[in-house]
């Protein structure tokens, strides 16, 4: 299999660093720093990461490899206190401090909370940077429970709309979502843990697919092409299993993940990234079933990535972290194409579609097609708008006004909106 | 030759028909019927065209195939957010000298009470006359009584005149003309109340698929309407959510499973989605099932507590609350609805000449629709459905 190149850019940069991927990882603001320092990335390589805040005390907290302080000259190192013009000025104004950072990456993850100063303000100013740089970006975000105030969930969603123009993919964990999926009597505290702990994972899961060391591994390209247009909505899962049967277990466990039963997902799942991580005993066999459950589940049509590693410290257990975005364009016009950076419509071929034909040892004849782009286009710039509304939370009501009643939208069930911990 | 009525319900989970007889002394001649599945409608209102209408046409075809007849009035009934409703008081000084009420003096005080307007979209659906009030004390007809000050009120119900449009243009697709829109909420609480359960004051909560309408009446009189659209969809669409099982395995477990309050010993229990054990049969908690229903009923009557607040007075309210629509049969339903309303409740019965067939909540909305298809006509003005004029529907209450 011959790697289609997009452009001599891209060509050259793949000649001249064939081995190594540059990741890079910063967190934004304070919650974005915490989920920084909470990731466990050893055995990656180089995985710079970087922590950054207004505030100088959490900063002095965090564990990334590098802080950087900033807007100073405005908080005298206290924070933007929640004010999002406030945390986007400063971002905009000191976005030199950043860009040093994040330059050098390949692939960038943008770690935040959303509702607050910093994260909100800053993070979409950060991705933008990256991009413009020629960096894949990815970002992980949390959003505000229901029940906090409703300023801080409107800024959440402003924000989410600015950072979705700035990534290649972003990938929103709401806390309502996650605390379904908490073990029961966690208290909110724990809650944030679990958010933590699933984007931790998610980072982890793509650093493990381009690790190459694993069972199948992505090349840094396909994921580069498979996530090069602008994503709409994203889904996010995981599901983790131990015993006999993990692999299996772990797939029924991710297809009761909370945050992957939202309508329309089949929608969602224009390209399709799919990691499999098992102990010693995984098999090329097992792992195939999941995949065709999974291309069942989301009926995707598009690109799949797909990985699949061995840990040697999981021995009885399996995990499998699933993320997909829906194509908010067609390709992006020309004249935001970066050198380097253009789209390959139909070079997307994964190394699954080749791993599942080398092992079935018969040419594969996956390729991809492409849908009527123009028609897909209408329809998402139309319901684009609709994105901003409740992350994925409405169900049935999906597409339909939204039914606000006192700052609520009683369409999202009573249960998510009060924190009301379901035990299925 | 007899008239024949059609009473039409756009429901949220069907399309309901019924055809009747407008003859002396039978009040509910019902002589064609017809109930399909509804598709294209979401929390009461049309959100497909095409589609509900064709499923309203078919509804209508199947009524007139099973009586043999042709509709030739359409009683249609509507719901959704967009209703809203305002209480206007209007008044008058009684002109003569003798401080005798005439019929110019009576004049005044409707038309001041009726005069409010409306925002450019929107239409009157309904005004409802309440009790004339003379020097304060309440009248039946003030005319030739002795005072100085005559007030009178009305409830007029509003709504969004482009989905009312939408609606009257289903209908016209048929070829058939809507005589008369009706909000579901006076239409359900007409065939799920008496007079004299009126008279004492009663609280009707049509628990809808879409939506749930109810209508207060105090002294006969319906004093306050409204909508909540929040319906049985939403415990289904919440089910689906918090289990995470498609939409038809949440219905049904809605319907074996769902009850409106949680924490009995009985919850403990697994039951199974599908039940054959098959692949993609899984067990589920029941408890969970009824956590996130009562979560879900609890917060509806919440917010019927709030919209209702100053009307519950038990003294205004002798027969207490009423509940009807498909979503009445859940179980403990009438519990919750007691404790959070502070009233006692009950699920409405219907009228016993109705056949067994229709005597069941669903049907309450149409029901109502034809009884007043069948029975008010005297009182009701006809309607301009054509070009929607300033008032769509009649006055009620007197």
């Amino acid at each position: 299999m011959t790697e289609g190149f997009d452009s001599v850019d891209d060509m050259l940069r793949n000649q001249s660093s064939p081995e190594r991927i540059r990741i890079r990882v910063i967190g934004v603001g304070g919650a974005g720093c915490n989920l920084a320092s909470g990731l466990r990335l050893d055995g990656f390589g180089e995985v710079a990461t970087a922590g950054v805040d207004a505030d100088t005390k959490s900063l002095s907290e965090c564990l990334t490899s590098q802080k950087i302080t900033i807007g100073r000259r405005y908080t005298r190192g206290l924070g933007a206190g929640g004010d999002v013009a406030v945390g986007g000025k400063i971002m905009e104004e000191e976005i030199q401090c950043v860009r040093r950072f994040v330059e050098g990456a390949d692939l960038l993850f943008v770690l935040a909370g959303l509702g607050g100063g910093i994260g909100s303000g800053g993070a979409p100013v950060i991705a933008q940077c990256a991009k413009d740089a020629g960096a894949v970006v990815f970002s992980f975000v949390t959003t505000p429970f229901n029940f906090e105030s409703e300023a801080r969930r409107s800024v959440a969603e402003d924000a989410l709309v600015d950072l979705r123009k700035a990534s290649n993919a972003v990938i929103p964990l709401s806390n309502d979502l996650l605390l379904q999926h908490a073990t029961a009597d966690e208290s909110v505290l724990e809650c944030f843990a679990t958010s933590n702990r699933w984007i931790g994972r998610g980072v982890r899961s793509i650093c493990e697919m381009l690790d190459g060391s694993g069972l199948v591994s992505v090349d840094f390209a396909d994921l580069k092409a498979a996530f090069s247009r602008r994503s709409g909505r994203t889904l996010f899962g995981l599901g983790r299993a131990e015993g006999k049967d993990a692999l299996g277990d772990a797939l029924k466990d991710l297809l009761l993940c909370p945050l992957l039963h939202v309508p329309d997902a089949s929608r969602l799942a224009d390209t399709l990234l799919i990691n499999v991580t098992g102990g010693p005993g995984l098999s090329m066999t097992a792992v195939n079933e999941v995949l065709k459950t999974l291309q069942e589940r989301f009926k995707s049509k598009g690109s799949i990535v797909f990985g699949a590693c061995i840990d040697e410290n999981m021995p009885d257990q399996a995990e499998i972290c699933v993320i997909g975005a829906s194509d908010l364009e067609p390709k992006p016009p020309a004249a935001d194409v970066a050198p380097g950076h253009a789209p390959a419509l139909n070079s997307a071929e994964t190394r699954y579609a080749a791993a599942v034909a080398s092992e079935k040892g018969k040419p594969h004849d996956s390729k991809l097609q492409s849908r009527p782009k123009v028609l897909h286009a209408m329809e998402r710039s139309q319901s684009e708008f609709n994105f901003v509304d409740q992350e994925n939370q409405r169900g049935y009501f999906d597409k339909t006004e939204r039914n606000v009643h006192g700052g609520e939208d009683l369409d999202v069930p009573t249960y998510l909106r009060r924190g009301i911990k379901i035990e299925i | 030759m007899n008239k024949i009525i059609a009473a039409v319900e756009i429901g949220t989970s069907k399309m309901k028909v019924l055809l009747g007889e407008i003859r002396s002394q039978q009040a509910l001649n019902v002589v064609g019927f017809g109930s399909i599945e509804s598709f294209g409608v979401k929390k009461g209102e049309l959100v497909n065209f095409k589609v509900a209408s064709e499923q309203v046409h078919l509804a209508i075809d199947l009524a007139e195939k099973s009586a043999g007849v042709q509709a030739e009035e359409v009683y249609l009934s509507v719901t959704g957010s967009h209703l809203g409703g305002s209480f206007n008081l209007g008044s008058a000084r009684v002109s003569s000298a003798d401080n005798v009420v005439v019929r110019n003096d009576v004049a005044r005080a409707i038309e001041e009470a009726k005069r409010k307007e409306l925002l450019d979209d929107r239409i009157y659906v309904h005004f409802i006359q309440n009790p004339f009030h003379l020097d304060g004390r309440p009248v039946e007809d003030p005319l030739n009584l002795q005072g100085s000050l005559l007030e009178v009120g009305y409830w007029s119900v509003d709504g969004d005149e482009k989905v009312i449009k939408d609606l009257l243009h289903v209908i016209n697709g048929y070829g058939l003309e809507v005589g008369h829109v009706i909000a579901s909420s006076l239409a359900s609480g007409e065939i799920a109340t008496s007079r004299a359960d009126r008279k004492a004051g009663a609280l009707v909560i049509d628990f809808g698929a879409g939506a749930t309408d109810y209508v207060l009446y105090r002294d006969g009189c319906a004093a306050k309407t409204g909508v909540v659209p929040i319906g049985g969809d939403h415990l289904t669409n919440d089910i689906s959510m918090g289990l995470r099982v498609d939409e038809r395995h949440a219905e049904s477990l809605k319907k074996e499973h769902g009850r409106a309050f949680c924490g009995e010993e009985d919850d403990d229990l697994r039951v199974w989605l599908i039940g054959n054990k098959m692949i993609g049969d899984r067990d589920v908690s029941r408890k969970a099932i009824r956590q996130v229903v009562a979560a879900r009923v609890e917060e509806l009557f919440q917010i019927l507590a709030e919209e209702l607040e100053g009307y519950l007075e038990p003294d205004h309210l002798g027969s207490g609350i009423h509940l009807t629509g498909g979503g009445s049969l859940l179980p403990g339903i009438t519990e919750v609805a007691s404790s959070a309303l502070g009233l006692p409740a009950k699920r409405a019965e219907l009228p016993t000449g109705i056949v067994e067939e229709l005597r069941n909540p669903e049907f309450a909305t149409v029901l109502g629709l034809l009884h007043f298809g069948l029975t008010g006509q005297s009182q009701v003005n006809p309607v301009r459905s054509k070009g929607i004029g300033r008032a769509l529907a009649k006055i009620f209450g007197r």
